[in-house]
């Protein structure tokens, strides 16, 4: 692709907006083109593999960038006008986003203690820099719109994360404030400085209850998890009005937890704790998975087609918008692995323009019809043991 | 494949049957009720297990040693076939009959002299240095849960268990399925006292049913596994059981200046190559970090090249495994990461063989502890003496347990000195860290010492 960014971005804002007459594979090698010529990060790393636009023959041989390495190159098309950061934990402190979304505040975490780094320099955060935020907006909103406000409601909007103004370079608190903005009818922030804020949280939804009024709750799994952990202390149980609905992000991450859990059974945990607290059923749960690197995100399409929780839950399948390719691709080979085996997302996200559209994640999943399960993040990959450990163990 | 063996007495369980590659194993259907029968049964044996004499329990070790050991041996060959169908790791049998060899007398014989003083008191009540007779005893019953990392690396703790008679309830790791059942067999058959007093009994990892139900009759528990695994069974243990929990460790080298140089580094990087493969570079004295002392006339830089070489070489030797998801995946991430740090000009370098994850070398001239564990992957560090390889450690918890080292004599004892406060626990030459001597304390604590209780008999 010759041209500018703005052109570039143009081009994926009408195909976002379903206006273009691109398809999703010409435009996707064109932004791949584009990204060659225009982003010297990706340039080098496309050619420390011998890649480059000439020697790709079809989508899933784009040199993807893994999440890794936004924690060492700039990787940007021209001039960064934006940055977002990573927690700087993700790859060693589990679940399933790699952006920056606490478990309940801003100043603390009751996150296991993540493993040393082995490297004596470099933040451990990854920066997503891009030339502007209008992509992430774009399909953020368009996204969330289709997956977790399918009726076009407007819902009153209670967002269990910290405001951008104290987290400004993080994605997720970024994304909850244009949902705020755009998509909702009243509501607002319940993480401050000091934490969440469980009493003026609880008056909130009693009031939502009373009023008869649905609302929308959303924000980190942790903060989820930390609120019914208030309901169990305080013995509050609270109704919301049909239609309420919940959407969370991060799974395990900063979740405290005796024995390591799959990702799928903790979730289905978390939202049978949101129907004896909130009243809300499981399949108005909405887990969103996405992270700091991707300017798109994927949902369980559960108000799509109301799946029956009734009974043992299907798995939740995570679907992405139009404007995003998933491949699942064998750690060892990093070949695509055959159908059904569980292997490392790589994503192709069109909104990703400005910096790289081909991110390989850290995340295990599963292809499945119309997008792939979500098997979480190999927090660390465990040893196998046959040294003494000294520590508490002997003491149960 | 049979992956159980029960004492006489206990009806045979339903089984089940799963295939492993080529292999067909067989799997009794596990219930709390069959756990709790086998573990009735074993302490139903210990009067008669406590009235053998140690020469009768070391003279079955040896013959079941001596029977491993002969060439082409079926059981042998059998629990091999077992551990390539589950881990894909070919050739694992010459690696670990060295530690059988050391399970024969006298080298055994030594080794419990040397724990159990006086050595007759696993018998009948003896006299100890002070004059005052003295009896060990050992537990109750011992259930051991078995890692599946290297093979047959828990036989001295259960040898010890036989020697303090203590019978002993085995379950096997997934990754070796066939071996422990095969060597309790070949231990049964010498004596019927050890074939009432062992048995073998797989369950799936996580059924805390009929976890629970093992493990409530025991009064000492020796597991080996990862930190979730050693937490899982450490909850479940009796509150008046001995537990000895074999975690997470793992080996780094320093190489001093005097060996970078061309001539000498080149042997010094095969032994750690092997340290490092040897295994599926899967065990806890696999080698996981190389600290290179600046100075030399080569610069750790180059050395590393050296490694990689070497590495490559013993590749071929030592073909790998079939590695698991999540450790290939966190593997695959620290590569990009320090490829994308050399690209950035940060004093890092990756090299690795051309397949897969063959192998792996990952250098940063600052390298801290390293990231543990990754499929065969060698970290490499530069230090500039190796005075300063302690603080680098500093981070890792104490989780570096053994030390290879090439370099002058003083200097050997110099940084030996500084890492035993750290937890370590064994210095050896490279290319002898698969090969620790019975006498180590694996992991820092002799199975005697842990196990036994004393009687003393006062005047």
């Amino acid at each position: 692709m010759t041209g500018d960014f703005p052109s570039v971005q143009a081009r994926v804002l009408e195909f976002i907006a379903g206006t273009g007459q691109d398809s999703f594979d010409d435009l996707a090698r064109a932004v791949f083109e584009f990204q060659y010529v225009n982003n010297p990060g990706y340039r080098r790393w496309c050619e420390a593999f011998g890649r480059d636009p000439s020697r790709v023959s079809a989508l899933g041989e784009i040199p993807a960038v893994p999440t890794a390495v936004f924690k060492e190159l700039d990787l940007v098309c021209g001039k960064p006008g934006v940055e977002f950061r990573t927690s700087g934990t993700s790859g060693v402190a589990g679940g399933n986003a790699g952006r920056a979304s606490l478990a309940t505040g801003v100043g603390g975490t009751n996150a296991w203690p993540a493993s040393p780094s082995p490297l004596a320099s470099g933040s451990g955060q990854g920066r997503h820099l891009a030339p502007s935020m209008d992509l992430y907006r774009a399909s953020a909103l368009a996204h969330f719109r289709r997956c977790v406000l399918p009726e076009g409601w407007k819902m009153r909007t209670l967002l269990l994360a910290p405001p951008p103004e104290l987290r400004p370079m993080s994605s997720l608190s970024r994304m909850l404030g244009w949902i705020l903005e755009e998509c909702a009818e009243g509501g607002g922030w319940f993480v401050t400085q000091a934490g969440l804020e469980h009493e003026r949280l609880a008056s909130a939804l009693l009031d939502a209850q009373r009023g008869g009024i649905p609302v929308l709750l959303a924000g980190t799994t942790a903060a989820f998890v930390d609120f019914f952990d208030y309901c169990d202390r305080t013995g509050l149980r609270i109704g919301l009005p049909g239609g309420s609905r919940l959407m969370d992000t991060g799974g395990l991450k900063g979740v405290r937890r005796e024995e390591r859990v799959s990702l799928a059974d903790f979730q289905a945990w978390v939202y049978r704790r949101a129907t004896e607290c909130l009243g809300i059923p499981a399949d108005r749960s909405v887990n969103e998975y996405g992270m700091t690197e991707l300017f798109s995100q994927f949902y369980d399409p559960v108000l799509l087609n109301r799946p029956d929780y009734s009974g043992k839950s299907p798995p939740r399948i995570k679907t992405g918008p139009a404007w995003t390719r998933t491949f699942v691709i064998d750690p060892v080979t990093l070949d695509p692995v055959t159908e059904g085996e569980k292997g490392l997302l790589m994503h192709l996200d069109l909104a990703n323009a400005g910096s790289v559209m081909a991110v390989m994640t850290e995340d295990l999943g599963i292809a499945a019809p119309g997008g792939f399960v979500l098997c979480g993040r190999p927090a660390w990959a465990e040893g196998r043991g046959c040294g003494l450990t000294f520590s508490e163990l002997a003491g149960g | 494949m049979k992956t159980f063996l029960l004492p006489p007495g206990v009806p045979d369980p339903p089984v089940r049957f799963r295939q492993a590659g080529r292999l067909e194993l067989e799997y009794p259907e596990t219930t709390p009720a069959l756990a709790d029968a086998v573990s009735a049964s074993l302490i139903g044996a210990r009067p008669a297990l406590l009235e053998l004499r140690t020469e009768a329990i070391l003279r079955a070790i040896d013959d079941a040693v001596v029977e491993w050991s002969a060439p082409g041996s079926p059981a042998c060959r059998a629990a091999e076939e077992g551990f390539t169908a589950a881990t894909g790791i070919p050739g694992v049998t010459a690696p670990f009959l060295p530690l059988l060899n050391a399970l024969r007398p006298p080298a055994i014989r030594d080794w419990v002299r040397q724990e159990v003083k006086p050595f007759g008191a696993l018998e009948r009540f003896s006299p100890a240095e002070d004059g005052a007779p003295v009896r060990a005893v050992g537990p109750r019953l011992a259930v051991h849960v078995l890692p599946g990392n290297v093979p047959l690396v828990w036989l001295p703790t259960l040898a010890a268990c036989l020697l303090m008679r203590t019978p002993c309830l085995v379950k096997p790791a997934a990754d070796d399925p066939c071996t422990p059942a095969l060597f309790v067999a070949s231990l049964a058959k010498r004596l019927p006292e050890l074939a009432a007093a062992l048995a073998v009994l797989p369950w799936d990892g996580g059924d805390t049913a009929v976890e629970e139900s093992a493990l409530e009759r025991s009064s000492a528990v020796i597991v080996y596994g990862s930190d979730s695994t050693l937490r899982a069974v450490a909850r479940r243990v009796p509150p008046d059981a001995k537990l000895l929990a074999h975690g997470p460790r793992y080996a780094v080298g320093a190489i001093g200046r005097e060996m970078a140089s061309p001539g000498r580094i080149e042997a010094v990087a095969d032994a750690a190559a092997r340290d490092a493969l040897l295994y599926d570079g899967r065990g806890c004295l696999s080698l996981a970090a190389v600290y290179v002392e600046r100075g030399g006339l080569l610069e750790p830089a180059e050395t590393v090249a050296v490694l990689g070489r070497a590495m490559e070489r013993a590749s071929a030797d030592l073909p790998p495994g079939k590695p698991d998801t999540e450790t290939a995946a966190v593997t695959q991430s620290w590569r990009a990461r320090i490829r994308a740090r050399a690209l950035a000009g940060k004093p890092s370098a990756i090299f690795a063989g051309p397949r897969g994850l063959d192998w792996t070398v990952l250098y940063d001239a600052e390298l801290a502890a390293p990231a543990v564990p990754l499929v065969r992957t060698l970290w490499v560090g530069a230090v500039g003496t190796l005075e300063e390889i302690p603080s680098r450690l500093a981070g890792c918890g104490g989780t570096v347990h053994a030390l290879a080292f090439s370099g002058p004599e003083p200097r050997r004892l110099d940084l030996a000195e500084r890492l035993a406060p750290a937890g370590l626990t064994r210095v050896c030459p490279f290319g002898r860290m698969q090969e620790p001597p019975l006498i180590w304390p694996h992991g820092g604590a002799s199975p005697f010492k842990r196990l036994l209780d004393w009687a003393r008999m006062e005047r």
